[in-house]
């Protein structure tokens, strides 16, 4: 896992044009998705995501009805705001609908207007994403998503039922950090502890 | 067909990669195996050690009820209860037999991991149980005293967890006996646990006049156990899984008019904002109790002085038991260094009986641990603590990164390491029996540290009761020494100086009591006493009337007053004052008794004698019994009068005066 995200990364901040997010208009376009797994990539519709045409985007994969994932939006919020990067929340397991998530994102201080479901299951698919809450940075180069960071916010939980008293590493405010200035996004330090994903298949 | 996904990112390509049986298996795989099946296997386990918890409403974050529910969380299920992290239950097995462990048998583990092994089928949906029904009602039907939290208090969307103490005035006009309660904590979610402490003297919300509305931080508090010798005998705790607490029928608990409940809660941040107000529903007993458990504690706090990155740090307790007693629950408690927790005792013939152990505290998950059935304990058993605290960096629950010292405290980031006990004497019933836990208790205390003042408080407060008043004095004024004018140890200085009959000593130290908190009822209605008894009698009015100001429905001061505008000869006034009291409570036996000795001076005989009537009513008394005789005889009335006489010199039996009046008397009836 660690070897892969690494040349997953590698690729993505071997273009040379990776300009900061910060200093991008935001508007629609199409969205391309590289399979961060198998590494073959795979179209995503635009009206499917609707996501901005920045250089980059930043996707939580979520669940309404996972504490630990819930307990994160404050700080997704905050790293969102920090980096002024385009953010969508993904609601991937089947069982919840884009009209609940919207409610839940209000309910939990997020923008309504960025829920997404996954019917599908191409997102998760496609970035890899298992466990809610987990992070995918994806960065733009032409006309796909490269995934530069995908995992764990940071290692507030050990695993589940075991908490730190304090957070020792933000390890997407470190991805978001070394993106927005042009270096690759170290990989995370540790597994993402949260609920799984019961995606389409 | 779902994919059964593990929950770290970091497992998942490798299983997939190697073909785990992570993903749906082929059927021949398990061919072998009895299928176990959701609805044959599964939900029994489910229904009776989760959907307690797990169900809409619940303190679980999802319900568990149905075979949809648990195929979406079977592969967490299979984590956390192979980890043990659910069902929440810390003691360890064959430590302690408690009621309703929720501890999961090897088995029922191995069950669920077959089941989702095998995809999580879901079986004959008719062989399964029917599923248990959740209500938010009152779980003993609607209570008789409901109490609620004032306003609602908002637990922010992140960030440390947050203590906080809400008080809860039960404004009470009698006494009740409690036989069960329940606390709704609002939204159980947010709650992980709760406790209540009784209040005695609303000595918290004294001590927070402006905020005790809102709710005063605070992981634990101390709170004044009152004038009396009455300790803390109950659990009174919940946890998320809590319904009613139904205590025995024996053992209900007391509240009286001007208590406090005092609900102290943990409550964890959820990841949006929410509002609680918690309700307490109690049930009254219609029979007061007739045994009297107590909480009995190790602890050495003085000694927790934990040096940054020590990930051994012990701390040890013991106490020997001068009686005998059963023990019936255990309550752990330690803050977030707090590791591995025994509780054990050694008995008089050499036997170790353990009476808990948690291998890996979490105060999430704390709780009482009430005893299968009460362990008896003979006299001179040695109870023991010994706590083991992490304070290094490879403790992940220090809330200090780089680890620092800790030491002893009330607060989230302090430390804690208690070990409570619920215990009843078994020797005699009484309530004194708890007098020599007490005793045994605080001199433990006070030899752990000499200059414990709530020890050496306690101590004195025992001497006073014993009839002690030189050794109380000496040990009150030990205390003074660590908490100089502290209004409490100076009134408990001056009622054993005024018992000892020292009143000049005692008139000073209720003065400097007053002086200290001005507030201070108790000690103000001890300083007008003793001005009355000493004859200063302006003085003793003008204190009676201060605290009457500040609560009019203190009758035993609106009494005092009274009675000092008696002695003054200000009889219209202080009839005047008597009536006020009868008007609010109308068998108060002193403003009866005194609003008939001021008519009987002023031969108004017919109300006279009806007070003195109504104030025998209330409780049997020699004077007004005397009182009663004499009026009546005064108007001839003798045959009528000599069963009070009799009754007065059987009550106080060496007073000379109702000898003689009995004498009298019985002569007249002669003639
Ligand atoms: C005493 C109440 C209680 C009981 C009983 C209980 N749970 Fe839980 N469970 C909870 C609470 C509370 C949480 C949320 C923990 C948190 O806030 O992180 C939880 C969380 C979970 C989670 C999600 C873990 C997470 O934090 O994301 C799973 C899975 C779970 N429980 C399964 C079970 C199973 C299976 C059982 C029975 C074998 C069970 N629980 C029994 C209260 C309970």
């Amino acid at each position: 896992m660690l070897p892969l995200t690494a040349k997953i990364a590698s690729i993505a901040s071997g273009a040379s044009r990776c300009i900061p997010w910060l200093l991008m208009p935001i508007r629609p376009a199409g969205l391309l998705l590289l399979l961060s797994a198998l590494g073959h990539a795979q179209t995503i519709p635009a009206d499917k995501l609707g996501a901005p045409a920045s250089p980059s985007l930043l996707l939580y994969f979520v669940a309404s009805d996972c504490p630990v994932s819930n307990r994160y939006f404050p700080e997704m919020e905050r790293l969102s705001s920090r980096f002024s990067v385009p953010t969508l929340y993904i609601y991937p397991n089947t069982y919840e609908t884009l009209a609940e998530s919207k409610l839940h994102q209000s309910s939990f201080g997020a923008s309504p207007a960025d829920a997404r479901t996954d019917p599908s299951g191409d997102l998760v698919r496609s970035t890899g994403a298992r466990t809610t809450p987990e992070a995918v940075l994806l960065t733009r180069q032409g006309t796909a998503w490269h995934v530069a960071y995908r995992g764990r916010i940071d290692d507030r939980y050990i695993h589940i039922g075991l908490e730190r008293g304090h957070v020792e590493h933000h390890d997407l405010e470190a991805a978001l950090t070394a993106v927005s200035a042009g270096r690759l996004a170290p990989p995370p330090s540790g597994p993402a502890v949260g609920c799984a994903i019961m995606g389409a298949k | 067909m779902k994919a059964a996904f593990p929950v770290t990112a970091i497992a998942l390509p490798l299983a997939a990669v190697l073909g785990l049986s992570v993903a749906p298996g082929p059927k021949k795989v398990h061919a072998a195996q009895a299928a176990v099946t959701w609805s044959h296997n599964v939900a029994p386990i489910v229904y009776k050690n989760c959907t307690a918890c797990h169900h809409v409403g619940g303190s679980g974050p999802f319900s568990l009820l149905t075979y949809r529910d648990a195929q979406r969380w079977g592969t967490m299920m299979q984590q956390v209860t192979t980890s043990r992290y659910m069902p929440p239950w810390l003691p360890e097995p064959g430590h302690g037999d408690f009621q309703d462990n929720r501890r999961l048998s090897a088995a029922d583990i191995a069950t669920i991991k077959a089941w989702v092994a095998a995809g999580m089928p879901q079986g004959d949906a008719a062989d399964a149980p029917k599923a248990p029904v959740y209500t938010s009602e009152w779980q003993l039907g609607p209570p008789d005293l409901i109490l609620s939290v004032a306003s609602p208090t908002q637990v922010p969307a992140s960030g440390p967890d947050v203590f906080e103490n809400f008080v809860l005035p039960a404004n009470l006009s009698s006494t009740k006996w409690i036989r069960a309660m329940e606390i709704k904590p609002g939204s159980p979610q947010v709650v992980h646990h709760a406790n209540v402490i009784l209040d005695r003297t609303a000595a918290l919300r004294r001590a927070h006049p402006a905020d005790w509305q809102r709710g005063i931080p605070g992981m634990d508090i101390t709170v004044d156990s009152g004038q009396n010798f009455d300790p803390d005998s109950h659990f009174l705790f919940w946890k998320p899984d809590s319904t009613a607490l139904v205590e025995p029928d024996t053992m209900p608990w007391r509240l009286d008019p001007g208590n406090d409940l005092i609900l102290n809660m943990h409550l964890k941040p959820t990841g949006r904002v929410e509002q609680i107000q918690a309700r307490i529903g109690l049930y009254f007993a219609s029979k007061p109790a007739t045994q009297f458990p107590m909480l009995l504690q190790l602890e050495h706090d003085s000694t927790l002085d934990i040096p940054a990155g020590d990930a051994h740090f012990v701390v040890e307790d013991s106490l020997t038991l001068p009686e005998a007693v059963d023990v019936l629950a255990v309550y752990p408690h330690a803050h977030y260094l707090g590791r591995r927790m025994e509780g054990f005792a050694k008995l008089p013939g050499g036997e170790t009986k353990w009476l808990v152990l948690v291998p890996d505290w979490d105060i999430e998950r704390q709780a009482i641990y009430r005893l299968s059935k009460p362990l008896p304990l003979p006299k001179g058993t040695v109870l023991h603590m010994r706590y083991t605290y992490d304070n290094s960096a490879g403790n992940p629950r220090n809330p200090h990164t780089p680890a620092v010292r800790v030491r002893g405290g009330n607060n989230s980031t302090d430390e804690m390491g208690h070990l409570w006990l619920q215990v009843l004497p078994t020797e005699n019933a009484g309530k004194d029996a708890r007098m020599p836990l007490e005793k045994a208790w605080m001199s433990n205390r006070l030899r752990k540290d000499p200059s414990d003042p709530t020890a050496l408080f306690n101590l004195a407060s025992m001497d006073t009761e014993a009839g002690e008043y030189t050794e109380a004095g000496k040990l009150y004024t030990q205390a003074l020494a660590t908490k100089p004018n502290d209004p409490r140890v100076l009134t408990g200085l001056g009622t054993a100086q005024s018992l000892s009959g020292d009143t000049a000593a005692a008139q000073a130290s209720f003065q400097a009591a007053v002086t200290a908190d001005p507030n201070y009822a108790d000690a103000r209605f001890d300083l007008a006493k003793i001005n009355l008894q000493r004859n200063n009698l302006a003085a003793a009015e003008a204190q009676f009337q201060t605290i009457v100001q500040l609560n009019p429905n203190d009758f035993a001061a609106q009494d005092g007053l009274g009675s000092a505008q008696l002695a003054q000869g200000k009889s219209d006034v202080a009839a005047a004052t008597f009536d006020a009291v009868l008007k609010a409570d109308p068998a108060n036996f002193d403003a009866l008794y005194n609003r008939g000795q001021i008519a009987a001076a002023a031969s108004d005989l017919a109300t006279a004698e009806a007070d003195m009537v109504r104030a025998l009513a209330v409780h049997p008394d020699a004077d007004a019994e005397r009182t009663l005789a004499i009026i009546l005889a005064s108007q001839n009335r003798f045959a009528a009068a000599l069963p009070h006489m009799q009754a007065a010199a059987r009550l106080a039996p060496a007073d000379e005066e109702t000898k003689r009046l009995l004498g009298r008397l019985q002569a007249e009836l002669q003639r």
